[in-house]
């Protein structure tokens, strides 16, 4: 998982992110996105046209990003470093969140080739092949 | 057994009428127990605006046609749009240009002096000066009396010597034809009497004379501008219609119950006023909802006694019809009609034209609408010619044959769709060549009012406004249309357009 997040180096020497917190950062990544595709390109991309455009498929993406800035921040910040208000965020969680977020475009784009082919109008979103 | 095929013969502008609500009708996917339909145009006024205007129907039909259902067999895709193979139509051309006069065709000046005194005596009693020196060109201008003997050489055109080549056993015969006029008076007594001649030398006599015949005789529904009569500027008089046509149906009593097996009389006492032409390029009435009678009678001819292949086969010799509405009212609309049959086509069929003319292109122009590339469309398919085709038939022909049926001059309209939809109907009304296409705005609120008294159903899901989707019904239905085979996109276009449509009626419709 260190791996993963590459762009993390500088805070390899901070065990808790080994044990933790790549792992829920991940976790919170791929749920979200699998969470937005699924609505996007199962629930509403096989009921009804009214989605289906490049503008709404990036609408998606958006509130995916939103959710997992949030929601890693949150969570690594409360559960996993256990700090107690906002005013005791490390600047790394700040960083990790927002490095977390731009993963999240990345995998939104990614899974969204393979989630098309599981929908009916959204099918040809975001590219066509 | 296969299918028989039908001779249909229009005879006179009236005739060429009827055809063109024939295609109409064929283009909604009514279905005809015939392999196919092989018009057969007679009129001496070969000018004619409604005949040309037919003719050009048929060919936008024609190339529809061809380009979805070429090398399908019989039974498949029975009922959908454009199903039945309409011919293009074969025209017995007797230009009455060539003849000239009754009296130049007849060599009435050398008749005396070839000596046939007794034929050019028979020839005075029969015909008045102006008859014999009435031109030709323009038909019979309500003078059956002439045509039956111009008409004759019908029969003589290597047109009709291919009807008879080509004849089959089986095969039948209809005659459309107006009893109130001249060609068509004239012409389908005339034709009867070829057809059931046991003595003629044409080919297949046999085949022909034991054929099942019917025919649509087409009562008085229009009356023409009495003054321009009187003052000469035309040879049409409509007060004589009614005379006339008496004087026919006695005529067609006494001598044509034996020749016909099934016939068919439609007519309207509320009358639609035309201006009053002589024939020529100018003669183009506007379709009449009598027409469309008349047309339906062509299908209900293919259906009676339909195992039946000669007159021998059948229950009874002769048998007449009528057509007839419930209420005597002005505006007629689909709920006048009979047939619950006929009204799903003719609803399934207009909005397929709603679509095509107002949807398609912007369909086909979208490269990520699922339907599109499901079928595998290439790229710019609307510029293709099967497109341009439909459209054409769309906003050339169909507009405008329902906007005609729905013209003020009609005593009787025939309103079974919301026309506010077309923009230019001025433009329209002008346009005498019949080349204009039809401006067409509908939005999504308008989809649901489209058919006069009869509103699509509405569903309401939370706050969600309903809307008819045609291009989501098309999308989630062309996945189970690639199971099928088809031997071209044209094809898969059609079936999908078929079924999806047919799926919002029965969706949107109670019927």
């Amino acid at each position: 998982m260190e791996d993963f997040y590459f762009l993390f180096e500088d805070l390899n020497n901070w065990s808790v992110w080994d044990d933790k917190g790549y792992t829920i950062g991940f976790m919170v990544l791929l749920f979200s996105t699998l969470l937005y595709l699924t609505i996007f390109y199962i629930l509403l991309g096989r009921k009804s046209m009214r989605f289906s455009s490049i503008g709404n498929w990036f609408l998606f993406a958006v509130y995916n990003l939103i959710t997992i800035f949030v929601f890693t921040l949150l969570v690594e910040g409360f559960q996993v470093f256990e700090l107690l208000s906002f005013g005791d965020f490390y600047y790394e969680i700040w960083l990790f969140a927002i490095i977390n977020t731009l993963y999240g475009f990345a995998l939104y784009f990614v899974l969204s080739l393979i989630f098309k082919r599981f929908s009916i109008f959204s099918k040809f979103y975001p590219v066509k092949f | 057994m296969s299918k028989p095929k039908l001779y249909l013969f229009a005879i006179g502008g009236t005739g060429s009428r009827v055809l063109n609500s024939l295609t109409m009708l064929l283009a909604t996917g009514m279905k005809m127990k015939a392999e196919k339909i092989i018009p057969m145009i007679i009129d001496t006024d070969i000018n004619n605006g409604d005949v040309e205007k037919c003719r050009n129907t048929i060919k936008t039909y024609n190339n529809i046609h061809r380009a979805i259902y070429q090398g399908m067999p019989e039974d498949e895709a029975q009922g959908h749009f454009f199903r039945t193979k309409i011919m293009a139509p074969k025209e017995l051309n007797i230009s009455g240009t060539d003849y000239g006069t009754l009296r130049e065709m007849v060599d009435y000046n050398v008749l005396g002096s070839k000596g046939f005194g007794k034929t050019k005596g028979l020839f005075d009693l029969l015909y008045s000066n102006k008859n014999k020196d009435m031109p030709l060109e323009k038909g019979f201008l309500g003078n059956p009396n002439v045509g039956s003997v111009v008409l004759k050489n019908v029969v003589e055109s290597s047109e009709f010597k291919e009807f008879t080549q080509d004849f089959k056993e089986d095969d039948r015969i209809f005659v459309i034809s107006s009893i109130f006029g001249g060609t068509g008076a004239a012409g389908f007594p005339l034709l009867m009497n070829v057809f059931r001649d046991e003595t003629s030398g044409m080919n297949n006599k046999t085949y022909i004379n034991n054929a099942i015949i019917g025919g649509v005789s087409v009562l008085p529904y229009f009356q023409v501008d009495v003054e321009k009569f009187n003052s000469g500027e035309s040879a049409i008089n409509s007060s004589t219609f009614i005379t006339k046509t008496k004087a026919a149906l006695s005529y067609y009593n006494r001598n044509l119950r034996q020749l016909v097996n099934a016939m068919f009389y439609v007519g309207d006492t509320r009358q639609s006023n035309y201006e009053n032409f002589d024939g020529g390029i100018e003669q183009k009435n506007p379709a009449n909802f009598i027409e469309l009678t008349a047309a339906s009678s062509i299908v209900e001819f293919m259906d009676y006694e339909a195992s039946s292949g000669t007159k021998e086969d059948l229950a009874q010799p002769c048998k007449f019809f009528e057509y007839g509405i419930n209420r005597d009212v002005g505006i007629l609309n689909l709920g006048h009609l009979k047939s619950d049959e006929n009204i799903k086509r003719l609803l399934c069929f207009h909005h397929y034209n709603i679509y095509v003319s107002n949807f398609m292109e912007a369909a086909l122009k979208n490269d990520k609408l699922a339907w599109r590339n499901e079928l595998k469309l290439p790229a710019a398919y609307e510029k293709q010619r099967f497109y341009g085709e439909m459209a054409s038939f769309t906003n050339r022909h169909y507009y405008r044959w329902l906007y005609e049926l729905s013209a003020d001059r009609h005593d009787r309209k025939f309103l079974p769709f919301d026309l506010s939809i077309l923009t230019n109907k001025t433009d329209l009304d002008k346009d005498l060549d019949g080349t204009l296409k039809a401006k067409v705005v509908v939005d999504e609120k308008k989809l649901f009012t489209l058919v006069t008294g009869m509103p699509a159903k509405k569903s309401k899901i939370l706050l969600l406004k309903d809307r008819i989707k045609y291009d989501e019904v098309f999308s989630k239905i062309c996945k189970s249309l690639l199971e099928t085979q088809f031997s071209n996109k044209e094809r898969m276009v059609s079936a999908m357009l078929n079924r999806g449509i047919h799926q919002i009626i029965d969706d949107r419709f109670d019927l």
